[in-house]
């Protein structure tokens, strides 16, 4: 377990935490400290739950036992049956391009800004061991073939969030603002119907100087895209969204994309599938009707 | 391999993550703040054969953490005839116009028209709203019009308490608004006769009046898709609350020909009530709302009024949006459509149509689009149709054959863009 730090700001209690290689926080607008501190104890304990039970880092966690299973089938509990079940499911919604057996793409793609870009041939090599629909999946026991890996670091952190704000929620009536890293959710309406407000940071300016500085009444916010993890090969930049169907990071995709909807983990998704479809992004997010923001 | 764009998949993604949640996702309220929110619209508003309305809307808005500052600014130009409320003739008719400068000629069967109005209108209006305390919020505004004969000054306050987790909200307002008229050649002593060109004897200055009106109300949660209010109004006006341009017919009681014109009386106190009720739902994607008003006053006149909308939306953040409205009123006690020569005066009287039995309806659609980044444009057309109802008996003699209730048809068209 970590650190958690309370303190009172403008009208609200502040809490913050690191998680999931973030730094996160939660705006709470009740009046008591002792109900701050068990909201605030409620979301990181969730959070740190969520991060140690996923986490593709950490030894003898659900994941771990998966990749290390050699071939074998392994049996998993209700709730990793449900994220193999959604992941399914995106990967069906975006026609193979979100994918969580993508994960081993990293070992020849690694986004430092510099000018490593791999060879196409190991690529290939790796683009081999991708791919969900050759997973053996029942609903209880999953079978991976040997070589490939399944993450859940592109659903983990909305999911978390998700989860997290529903823990708030349970405990307090009043408004709360989960933020983990970027990815946000407000489970109500402020008093007197106030927003709160949040910045999207954008790829050429600092966080105060935020290019877009939205209102959030309710509702989630998340962000795909990082400005800093990218490589830069004969004056080509190549972003760090990867295309599972190709091996290769997309082409002409946007910096940043920030969606709205009602749970982090839709607007995480429609921002992750907006890039991948590069060029194609603004035409995507305008057929979904959600609103967004995009930065090129 | 390349394929095509997936399409529209934002449905299955939300079911697939209630699923995975083990809740339904609920709405999704984010707007950008950084600058200031306009909405701006330009409306047209033509009656056949009379008014024309060209008006500018601009509302301006920008939020704080301390609370929400609205500006609002409108600008009016309005020309064409309107009623007199004199009666059509058999013969032709000439009418001094309000200045009292010059006359208009009326053909013989026509609705006398005044063809002299124009006026141009400014329009303003501020408004401050806050939270208080845990689960109040106050709205507090000042408002001002100007026009060539008519100046508004007025002031309004509204608290809002949410209860019940703000599933209710208990609403209070108050306005306070004190006007004053400076009719054009000044306001005519009531039930003093229409004087030839030149001759001003019975005119006075200007006038005054105030206005108070109240309001209480609840607006109740109904579960996740559905709102409903209730609201009872009360607003009292006292002062000059007569229409310094409004005539009225002194005819024969044997022949129905008029033979002279009387500035018309109202009383100067009137008192209203209304009772509104509205229910929005959420159908999916589509939101309607009905509404119903009932107004009643102390000069007679009760109104029923049905209104509702339908809110379509459609691909790539297209929407339409048909409007229904359906109004009915009864006449005030004191309307007529005439004077009888020889008759007793009443204490008050007025022709004006607007005061008489009338039933009207607004058929209309708006087209829009929300665009990237929240722009909204969107263009409503709308037809409407005014139809009076004559007293029974109204028409006796040489009234017989002439039209004292036209029908009164305008179009409305509005352009609005929000950025």
């Amino acid at each position: 377990m970590g650190e958690t730090t309370l303190r009172l700001a403008e009208g609200y209690w502040a809490g913050a935490f690191q998680a999931m290689a973030s730094p996160c926080q939660v705006l709470m607008e009740v009046d008591d400290r002792r109900d701050a501190s068990r909201v605030l104890a409620a979301v990181s304990s969730e959070v740190w739950r969520i991060e140690a039970k996923y986490s593709r880092y950490l030894p003898s966690n659900i994941v771990h036992r998966i990749n290390d299973s050699r071939g074998r089938p392994v049996e998993v509990d209700g709730e990793t049956a449900r994220l193999l079940d959604y992941a399914g499911r995106l990967h069906a919604l975006s026609a193979g391009k979100f994918d969580v057996t993508s994960g081993v793409l990293r070992r020849v793609w690694r986004f430092d800004g510099s000018d490593r870009v791999p060879a196409p041939q190991d690529v290939e090599k790796v683009r081999a061991l991708v791919g969900w629909e050759r997973v053996a999946w029942d609903g209880h026991a999953l079978r991976l073939e040997p070589g490939m890996e399944i993450d859940f670091g592109g659903i983990g952190k909305e999911y978390a969030a998700d989860r997290a704000a529903a823990a708030a929620a349970a405990l307090t009536a009043e408004s709360c603002l989960v933020n983990l890293g970027g990815d946000l959710l407000a489970t109500r309406p402020r008093r007197g119907d106030r927003p709160w407000l949040v910045g999207i940071e954008s790829p050429d300016v600092p966080v105060p100087l935020a290019r877009h500085l939205l209102q959030l009444h309710a509702g989630a916010l998340a962000t795909s895209g990082d400005s800093k993890r990218f490589l830069l090969k004969d004056g080509v930049r190549y972003g760090h969204i990867l295309d599972p169907t190709t091996g290769w990071p997309v082409r002409d995709a946007p910096r940043s994309v920030t969606v709205a909807a009602g749970t982090c983990l839709d607007a995480g998704m429609l921002s992750t599938f907006a890039m991948l479809q590069g060029p194609g992004a603004e035409t995507f997010l305008l057929e979904q009707e959600v609103r967004h923001w995009i930065l090129r | 391999m390349q394929l095509g764009p997936p399409g529209r998949l934002v449905s299955s993604l939300c079911a697939a993550t209630a699923a995975l949640l083990g809740v339904p996702s609920g709405p999704s309220l984010a707007q950008e703040t950084d600058t200031w929110k306009f909405d701006t619209s330009l409306l047209y508003y033509g009656e056949s054969q009379r008014v024309q309305d060209l008006s500018a809307n601009l509302l301006a808005q920008r939020g704080w953490r301390a609370g929400l500052l609205t500006f609002r600014l409108t600008a009016d130009v309005l020309t064409g005839a309107s009623a007199s409320g004199a009666t059509p003739a058999l013969f032709p008719q000439t009418f001094t116009t309000p200045s009292g400068l010059g006359t208009y000629h009326i053909a013989a069967g026509s609705t006398p028209l005044d063809p002299t109005f124009h006026d141009t209108r400014i329009a303003a209006s501020a408004g401050w709203l806050r939270g208080v305390g845990k689960r109040g919020e106050l709205d507090v505004g000042l408002s001002a019009s100007n026009e060539y004969d008519y100046l508004h000054t007025g002031a309004n306050a509204r608290y809002a308490l949410g209860l019940n987790q703000r599933n209710t909200t208990l609403g209070f307002g108050f306005a306070f608004a004190a006007d004053s008229v400076s009719p054009v050649g000044g306001a005519p002593v009531p039930f003093s006769a229409m004087l030839p060109p030149g001759e001003t004897g019975n005119k006075e200055g200007s006038d005054s009046k105030t206005v108070l009106d109240a309001l209480i109300g609840v607006t109740q949660v109904l579960g996740k898709q559905t709102v409903a209010e209730l609201n009872y109004s009360y607003s009292r006006s006292s002062g000059y609350l007569t229409d310094p341009y409004k005539l009225l017919s002194v005819v024969d009681p044997g022949t129905g020909d008029p033979g002279g014109y009387l500035f018309e009386s109202r009383p100067d106190q009137r008192t209203k009530q209304s009772v509104y009720a509205q229910v929005k739902h959420h159908f999916g994607r589509p939101i309607a709302d009905l509404s119903y008003r009932y107004m009643t006053d102390d000069w007679g006149v009760a109104s029923h009024t049905v209104e509702m909308h339908w809110r379509q939306p459609l691909r790539a953040g297209w929407y339409v949006q048909p409007h229904l409205r359906w109004y009915t009123q009864t006449a005030a006690d004191f309307y007529t459509p005439y004077l009888l020569n020889g008759a007793p005066l009443p204490d008050h009287a007025s022709a004006d149509y607007r005061l008489g039995a009338l039933d009207d309806t607004t058929l209309g659609l708006k087209v829009g689009k929300v665009g990237q980044d929240g722009r909204e444009y969107s263009l409503r057309v709308e037809y409407y149709r005014q139809s009076g109802r004559a007293p029974p008996d109204a028409a006796f003699g040489s009234l017989t054959g002439l039209d004292l209730f036209p029908t009164v048809d305008a179009a409305i068209a509005q352009f609005q863009v929000r950025f």
